[in-house]
């Protein structure tokens, strides 16, 4: 174990790879590991709190424990259905503790944000270090330096053995066939090669961690400035768009389906309209939407018109005799003759699930369903309007209008589609895919690129070559072990390097 | 091609790959009493097999659709036991370490076997739904399995490492333990498999943003699957920081590792069976 280093620079060391940092420092010599002047977080107590790992672990398992509740507990309900599903007590804990939006509670926000300090912190604290470890690394290590290292192994060759070019051209031979970045320098007597590889495996775990807050901030952005709303439009309408000071004109609308029914997909063929122009045209689909200045249409749903219709049918009957009398399809809103009466009639208001509002006296509909369709008419005799009574599909036989002779029952209706397109804008959006772009990228990187590093310390010595070889191995313990032990058996065999090159992986010897 | 679409849209390879990767499973165990390496070869011969018809049934099925084989419960579950089972063959190509396949082998059969416990009308070609209709949707689904199935390996080989342990920990090294490698291996390779799992896992929850957000305009919207992923995300980032400074090791680690796909089974089956549920309960 290195001497006189304090179990976080030892951490740090372990994190970083910056195996030979400290090395130069006293046993003792205080915590400093800067020596600037003025006000520093390096070293502080705050700091190394802020970027513990033990900080870290704990906000995972945290945030994965609060982040269970929102999957069982419905979100964003009113009070009132939390306390009549679970119990007045219980319920009004959830309401009370923000489960019933706990994304968004305090407390959860302020968990992400302390992960986000966290691992701000980290980066501060540790990036560079690593920096240094991957450019600036110490060549000339000492043998004592060497032995502290996890693999360690000595050798003691004749010199006469070596190849041609002596004994460090043949270390660099060895150590760049597996890929090594070689470095050699002299020191007295002595020669050091270092060799490392990996080294871009070092700023993964950075990347990642810049890039989750590019990521919540990317997030943050959008839950400010953006929305999501929902509209219903007709075809051939035309919507003025007021967050982007254009129109939307609907020209058509469509669905396709599989040969058994089934919906494949539907469209909606737009215009954007900007002082009545056309500005952009584009058919949306399901997964398809209309991007236009930062404004996203979406096609959403389809459905019935709840307050228009193409045509209804209406039958007319005699109230006394109960005598047919005649039917007529009506457009909307447009009046038409009842043949063989003297009535002339206009659909002039529908709803699909009727319900009245006592307060203003006014009809609305309850749903976009069909759960109580009913119209309104509006009945001339002669040139002369007569009344405006409601008519329901599901109860001919409410006829409110008891002054005319006619029963008139609303026997059938086309209502038009409407197309549901969700309008959005997301200004962070393309940030959070800059940060999921980097944080990818981050992980495999760290995931998958292992730093490694071997020092050789070469001493010549009568007609004997003594070879000292220290290595460390970021992450893959394994994997670096049985390569630095392929890489001394290498060493020792200079003249069969290459034969054993080729079985040297199949077997691992473990010596040391 | 008409012949494609027939045996595409048939059961026959599905039931083939299942009648394949039972005989592999019980050929690895019986490798595990033998110790006859002859075993061994025979059983990693049909579970590579297996995988051919496993590939060869997804491509059909793939053809006969026209879209991509993975779109219903029955689907994903060959899915992920394509993936399972390649993962596995590299792990065995890379660490020879042929004995796992057992175990391996035993939660692969866990999930063909359900899927051919579905009830019929879940096992059919149906087309798609249209919002489900997207290539993001595609790359989404495929990569989350293939995350699953690297977690699924990581938590098995982490059961192996528990068994091991313990029989070591009474003196015995196990009449079918002993073939395992060494503890310290089985340690460092659950690990591994985590570290090829967690960047896949992140990967596939980010093509799902990109399909919501291409769907419904929102990248994010805390549904339960989502949130679920969120979750299991949370609980390997947690085991990942833990290994580091070599704090989480052995036993721990190896528990945290089976913790953790539990969480996955759950994202997996659970969202789908349980939360819906109890919703409908609730209401
Ligand atoms: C917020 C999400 C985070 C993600 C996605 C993340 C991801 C990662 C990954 C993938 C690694 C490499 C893992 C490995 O080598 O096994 C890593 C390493 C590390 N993380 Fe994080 N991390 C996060 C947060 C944090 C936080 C808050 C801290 C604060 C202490 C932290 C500290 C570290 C340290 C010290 C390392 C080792 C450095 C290295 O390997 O070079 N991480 N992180």
């Amino acid at each position: 174990m290195p001497g006189g280093l304090t179990p976080d620079e030892q951490q740090t060391i372990e994190l970083t790879g910056a195996v030979g940092y400290f090395e130069a420092k006293e046993p003792g010599s205080g915590k400093k590991t800067s020596d600037k002047k003025g006000f520093t977080l390096r070293g502080t107590r705050i700091l190394s709190i802020l970027s513990s790992l033990r900080l870290a672990i704990s906000l995972f398992l945290i945030l994965a424990f609060l982040t269970i509740f929102g999957t069982f507990i419905d979100q964003g309900r009113e009070p009132g259905f939390y306390t009549s599903t679970y119990g007045d007590r219980w319920g009004g804990w959830i309401v009370r503790l923000k489960v019933d939006d706990i994304y968004h509670s305090w407390y959860y926000v302020s968990l992400l944000s302390l992960l986000c300090i966290n691992a701000l912190s980290c980066v501060y604290n540790r990036f560079p270090i690593t920096v240094k470890s991957m450019f600036r690394e110490k060549v000339n290590v000492s043998r004592d330096f060497l032995k502290k290292q996890k693999e360690y192994q000595e050798l003691t060759l004749p010199k006469d053995s070596m190849p041609e070019g002596g004994a460090a051209a043949f270390i660099k031979t060895v150590l760049s066939r597996r890929r090594y970045r070689v470095q050699t320098v002299s020191d007295g007597n002595d020669t050091v090669v270092f060799g490392q590889k990996g080294v871009l495996g070092r700023i993964g775990s950075h990347t990642a961690h810049l890039s989750v807050i590019v990521i919540l901030g990317g997030g943050l952005l959008g839950s400010l400035l953006g929305f999501r709303l929902f509209g219903t439009f007709y075809v051939h309408s035309t919507t003025f768009v007021p967050q982007g000071n254009f129109s939307l004109r609907v020209n058509k609308f469509w669905i396709d389906h599989y040969p058994n029914g089934m919906v494949k997909s539907y469209f909606s063929d737009l215009d954007v309209l900007k002082e009545g122009k056309v500005v952009r045209h584009k058919v949306i689909s399901v997964n398809h939407p209309l991007e236009y200045d930062g404004l996203r249409f979406y096609q959403a749903s389809f459905g019935d018109a709840f307050d228009r219709l193409k045509n209804a049918k209406v039958l007319v009957v005699n109230r006394e005799k109960k005598q047919f009398l005649g039917q007529v399809m009506l457009p909307w809103n447009t009046l038409a003759p009842v043949p063989k009466t003297d009535l002339s009639l206009k659909v002039i208001r529908y709803v699909s699930d009727f319900a009245f509002d006592p307060k203003t006296k006014s009809v609305y509909s309850k749903s976009e369903k069909s759960g109580n369709p009913a119209i309104q008419v509006a009945i001339y005799q002669n040139g002369k309007e007569l009344g405006t009574p409601w008519y329901f599909y599901n109860f001919p036989q409410i006829q409110v209008m008891k002054s005319i002779p006619y029963f008139i029952v609303f026997a059938g209706y086309k209502a038009p589609m409407y197309t549901g397109l969700e309008v959005a804008k997301d200004p962070g959006v393309k940030v959070v895919w800059a940060g999921s772009f980097l944080l990818v990228g981050g992980l495999f990187l760290s995931s998958y690129v292992y730093h490694r590093k071997i020092w050789v310390r070469i001493r010549e010595q009568s007609g004997a070559v003594h070879l000292a070889v220290g290595g460390f191995g970021h992450k893959d313990r394994l994997g670096f072990e049985k390569e630095f032990h392929q890489v001394v058996r290498d060493l020792g065999v200079p003249r069969k390097a290459d034969s054993l090159n080729a079985e040297g992986s199949a077997t691992a010897v473990v010596a040391g | 091609m008409s012949v494609i679409n027939t045996i595409g849209s048939s059961f026959l390879l599905y039931n083939t790959v299942v009648a394949l990767y039972l005989v592999a499973g019980i050929l690895y165990f019986l490798f595990l009493i033998s110790h006859k390496k002859e075993m061994g070869q025979m059983a990693s011969t049909v579970t590579f097999s297996g995988w051919v018809v496993n590939t060869a049934a997804l491509v059909g099925r793939g053809l006969a659709d026209h879209h991509a084989p993975w779109s219903n419960l029955y689907e994903t579950l060959f899915l992920f036991s394509w993936a399972s089972i390649l993962g596995y063959m590299i792990m065995e190509m890379k660490y020879k370490v042929r004995v796992a396949g057992a175990f391996v082998m035993t939660l692969v059969l866990f999930a063909v076997g359900a899927a051919k416990l579905l009830p019929y009308r879940y096992q059919m070609v149906e087309p798609l739904n249209p919002a489900l209709n997207s290539y993001w949707l595609k790359i989404h689904v495929f990569t989350m399995f293939m995350s699953y199935a690297a977690f699924g390996i990581s938590a098995s080989l982490a059961v192996i490492y528990l068994l091991k342990k313990r029989s070591e920990s009474r003196g015995t090294t196990g009449w079918i333990l002993k073939e395992f490698p060494n503890t310290d291996s089985l340690d460092d390779m659950t690990y591994k498999a985590v570290m090829v799992g967690f960047p896949l896992l992140t990967l596939g929850v980010i093509f799902g943003a990109m399909w919501a957000y291409e769907a419904w305009g929102g990248y994010w919207s805390w549904d339960p699957k989502e949130t679920w992923s969120l979750i299991t995300w949370f609980v390997y980032a947690a085991y990942l920081h833990a290994r580091m400074t070599r704090g989480l090791r052995g036993a721990p680690s190896a528990w945290f590792s089976i913790g953790g796909f539990v969480s996955v089974v759950f994202l997996y089956w659970g969202v789908s069976f349980i939360i819906p549920g109890l919703h409908a309960y609730a209401a």
